[in-house]
C-alpha cells in the first residue's frame, strides 16, 4: 500500500498518451532518380528529405501531435536497413537528410521496423504508459532486392499484426517502378497507394500530422480518396 | 391515482421521495388505508440512507434533513422499516430477491423521484404479477410510464438533396460577412481544422467556423439560425453569435475567442501536471455541471471529446464547437470514433437523433479520465486505447486490501468516494447510468468537504 500519496499535490504521472509512429524511407541508389512535380523534374531523396523536414516542423508546432508522437525512422537502403532515429518524441529528432545508395532490403527493414515496435510497446507496459495503435508508414520507390522468402516472412509478420489489430500499415509506392503488388503484402487491409507526383507528399504528411493529433484515420482515408 | 394494494405490501422508497413535496400526507394516508382494510405493509429503503440526511445537513438543507430523518424515525418506531443494499441505487439484486419471493397475496411497489433508478428498477416490473412503479406528483401517485426520453433513437431533419444553399468552395476565403458585426477578415494563422470545417481568429475575440463545401447544408443553416435565437446565456458555453456569409452565400458562423486556456486533450496528454489532485476534481465538476445545464434545456453535445472542451482554470472550463450540438431534431453529424459507444453507419449521424443515454458514454469516459487520468480500459496488461473491448474495465469496486502502489489506483481507491466507485463501475461494467444530477451533486459535496478540510488544516 502506497502511504504517502499526498492527494494536494500535483499528479506524478507522466508519459501521458503515445501514438507510435514509424517511417521506412527508401534510400536506395534509385531514388537519386527524377520524378515529376509542379516544380518540374526533382531528385526524389530530395523531395522526400525536404518532406520529413516539413512533416517534423509541422508535428512540432501541433501542440497535441507534440505530445502524442513517437517517431522512429528507419533507412531502407545500401546493404541492410538503418536505424536514423530510434522512438524519440519529435523535440529530439535531428533529421539529417538522406542520401540515396545501395540496395532496397525492404523485407529486413519491416522486421526491424517491427522487432523496434515490439521493444517500444514492453517500455510503454512498464512505465504504465498508455498508447494508440502504431502507425507503419512503408515508403518504397521499387522493388526489394532481397530473396523472395525474407519479403515474404515479413510480409507474413507484418499481415498477421495488422489482422490481430495490433498496426495500422500505410503502404506507399513512390515513382512510377513501384511494385505495389509487393507493398500490398504487407497490407491486408490498405491498398498500397503509387506517389507518382511528388507535391501529393506534401498533403500525405500533412494528413499524417493530422491523424497523429487527433488520434484518427484522417490519412487512411485520405489515401483511400485520393492518391 | 392511488397505489395498488394487497394483503401484504412489500414498498421500496428512494430517498428523494420523503423530501417531495407532500409526500409525508400520502403516507399517511397510506398508513391509514392499510391499517382500515387491515391491510400489512413492510417499507424498504437504501442501506446508506443516513449518509443522504447527513448530506442534506452539510449542505445546509435542515428541513429536507429533518423531513427524511423524522419520517424514517417513524417507520422505524412501527418496526416496518428494512434497510437493504442498492449500491446507491444501482444494483437491484436484494430486492429482486425480496420480489421474487413474493406470492399472489403480496403487492411489490417503487416509490421513487428520479429517472435513473427507474431506468435500473424497471426491470423489476416484469418480476411476478403484482409489481408497479410510482412517482410522487401533485400530491398524488403516478404511475412512472417510458419518457419521452427514451432509449429508442429519432429521425432527425435530414434533406436527402440539398437544393436551397449554395455549397460554395470556401478555401481561401480572405473575408465573410455577418449581419450583425460586418466584414470580418479570416487570420488564416489561426487555422484549426474539425470534422465540418475549420475555425479561424477574426475580429474582436471572436472565431469564425466555415464550412467546407459539403457541410455547408440547408439544415446547418436552420439548426445555427435557432441556435442564435435561443434563450441560452451560460458564459462558458461559446454559443453561436451569428451567421456568415461569403456574398449571398451562407458559409458558417461566429462564436466568442476563448484566450489563454488548453483543451482537455492537451491536459490529458501531459497527465494535467499543472493542476493538483483536487483542481481536477473542480475541472470535473465544472464540466459536467455545464453538460447537465444543456440536456436540462433538451440539448446534447453529440460529438462530446476533449478538444472541445478549453480548461482555463479548474473554475474555468468552456464549451467550444456549440455550433454542431443537437438542438430540436437537428442531429449533431459528427463522432470521433473514441468517444462513441455506438458505432454509427455512414450518414446514419445525419438521419438519426443521438439518445440521452449514447451521451452518458463520453460523460464517463472523460469524467474518468479527468479524475483518474486513464482510459477507462486500462489495466496493467492492456495500454491499448484503440484496440479495446469499450465495456472492460478493471477497477473493482471492492477496494479493500487493494494494491494501490500506482497512482491510477490510489486516486481510485482512496480518494473517489465510495459513490463516484460506484457510478464508473456501474456504468462501464453494465451500462446502469447515474444521472447528472447525481454526479453533480457528489462532486460538489466532495470538493465542499475538502475545503473545510483545506481551511481546518491551513493547507
Amino acid at each position: 500500500m502506497e502511504d504517502n500519496f499526498d492527494f494536494f499535490s500535483k499528479p506524478k504521472m507522466n508519459g501521458g498518451i503515445k501514438l507510435p509512429v514509424c517511417l521506412i524511407l527508401d534510400k536506395s541508389g534509385s531514388m537519386a532518380d527524377k520524378a515529376r512535380s509542379s516544380r518540374g523534374m526533382v531528385v526524389k531523396i530530395d523531395e522526400l528529405n525536404n518532406n520529413i523536414q516539413e512533416l517534423l516542423k509541422t508535428i512540432r508546432n501541433d501542440s497535441n501531435a507534440r505530445l502524442m508522437s513517437d517517431i522512429c525512422l528507419i533507412g531502407c537502403g545500401g546493404e541492410s536497413p538503418e536505424v536514423i532515429n530510434g522512438y524519440a518524441s519529435v523535440d529530439q529528432i535531428n533529421f539529417k537528410p538522406l542520401t540515396a545508395s545501395g540496395r532496397t532490403p525492404l523485407g529486413a527493414s519491416v522486421e526491424l521496423a517491427l522487432d523496434l515496435l515490439q521493444k517500444r510497446r514492453g517500455y510503454y507496459r512498464s512505465a504504465g504508459i498508455e498508447h494508440y495503435k502504431p502507425i507503419l508508414m512503408i515508403m518504397s520507390d521499387g522493388q526489394p532486392t532481397e530473396v523472395e522468402s525474407v519479403v515474404y516472412n515479413a510480409a507474413q509478420r507484418c499481415s498477421d499484426m495488422v489482422i490481430a489489430e495490433g498496426l495500422k500499415v500505410l503502404p506507399i509506392g513512390i515513382g512510377d517502378s513501384a511494385r505495389l503488388d509487393i507493398l500490398d503484402m504487407f497490407s491486408p487491409n490498405v491498398k498500397a497507394k503509387c506517389i507518382t507526383n511528388m507535391d501529393v507528399f506534401v498533403k500525405l504528411f500533412e494528413m499524417l500530422s493530422v491523424s497523429m493529433s487527433q488520434s484518427d484515420n484522417t490519412v487512411f482515408d485520405w489515401l483511400n480518396d485520393q492518391v | 391515482m392511488e397505489i395498488k394494494t394487497a394483503k401484504n405490501n412489500n414498498i421500496f422508497i428512494e430517498d428523494t421521495v420523503f423530501t417531495a413535496p407532500s409526500f409525508y400526507l400520502l403516507l399517511k394516508d397510506l398508513f391509514e388505508k392499510l391499517e382500515a382494510e387491515g391491510k400489512h405493509g413492510i417499507f424498504y429503503v437504501d442501506i446508506d440512507i443516513g449518509e443522504r440526511v447527513e448530506n442534506y445537513k452539510a449542505d445546509k438543507k435542515f428541513k429536507e434533513a429533518y423531513l427524511l430523518e423524522g419520517l424514517l424515525d417513524i417507520l422505524e418506531q412501527k418496526s416496518l422499516l428494512r434497510r437493504i443494499e442498492t449500491n446507491n441505487y444501482l444494483d437491484y439484486t436484494a430486492l429482486e430477491q425480496i420480489f421474487r419471493k413474493a406470492d399472489k397475496e403480496t403487492e411489490c411497489i417503487i416509490l421513487t423521484q428520479k429517472e435513473g433508478v427507474y431506468n435500473v428498477f424497471k426491470e423489476l416490473k416484469n418480476i411476478g404479477e403484482n409489481s408497479a412503479l410510482y412517482y410522487v406528483s401533485e400530491n398524488t401517485f403516478e404511475e412512472w410510464q417510458e419518457k419521452a426520453r427514451s432509449s429508442v433513437p429519432k429521425q432527425a431533419f435530414y434533406l436527402q438533396e440539398d437544393i436551397y444553399v449554395n455549397q460554395i468552395d470556401t478555401t481561401g476565403l480572405d473575408y465573410v460577412y455577418s449581419p450583425k458585426y460586418g466584414y470580418l477578415k479570416i487570420d488564416f494563422a489561426s487555422q484549426m481544422n474539425g470534422g465540418e470545417g475549420s475555425v479561424y481568429r477574426t475580429y474582436n475575440n471572436m472565431m469564425v467556423k466555415i464550412f467546407k463545401k459539403e457541410s455547408i447544408t440547408y439544415v446547418n443553416f436552420k439548426k445555427l439560425s435557432e441556435m442564435i435565437e435561443m434563450d441560452l446565456y451560460d458564459p462558458f458555453i461559446c454559443w453561436p453569435k451569428d451567421l456568415v456569409y461569403a456574398g449571398d452565400n451562407f458559409v458558417g458562423y461566429l462564436m466568442d475567442e476563448v484566450k489563454g486556456a488548453e483543451t482537455l486533450l492537451s491536459l490529458r496528454l501531459q497527465s494535467f501536471s499543472e493542476y493538483t489532485h483536487p483542481e481536477r476534481f473542480e475541472i470535473c465538476y465544472n464540466f459536467l455541471k455545464r453538460i447537465k445545464y444543456l440536456h436540462d434545456k433538451g440539448i446534447l453535445i453529440g460529438d462530446l471529446k476533449p478538444d472541445n472542451i478549453l480548461v482555463k482554470s479548474p473554475s474555468e472550463v468552456y464549451f467550444i464547437d456549440c455550433g454542431c450540438y443537437q438542438i430540436n431534431d437537428y442531429a449533431c453529424p459528427v463522432c470521433h470514433p473514441e468517444y462513441t459507444k455506438r458505432v454509427f453507419k455512414k450518414d446514419e449521424l445525419k438521419k438519426q437523433l443521438r439518445t440521452v443515454e449514447d451521451e452518458y458514454y463520453p460523460i464517463n469516459k472523460m469524467a474518468f479520465e479527468i479524475l483518474i487520468m486513464k482510459n477507462h480500459t486500462y489495466s496493467p496488461d492492456n495500454m491499448d486505447i484503440e484496440n479495446t473491448d469499450k465495456s472492460q474495465f478493471f477497477y473493482p469496486l471492492d477496494v479493500d486490501g487493494l494494491d494501490i502502489r500506482s497512482e491510477d489506483m490510489a486516486l481510485w481507491a482512496r480518494f473517489l468516494t465510495p459513490s463516484m466507485r460506484k457510478y464508473f463501475y456501474y456504468y462501464f461494467k453494465q451500462g446502469k447510468i447515474t444521472d447528472l444530477s447525481e454526479w453533480v451533486k457528489e462532486l460538489q459535496l466532495f470538493l465542499e468537504k475538502l475545503k473545510k478540510e483545506i481551511n481546518n488544516n491551513g493547507r
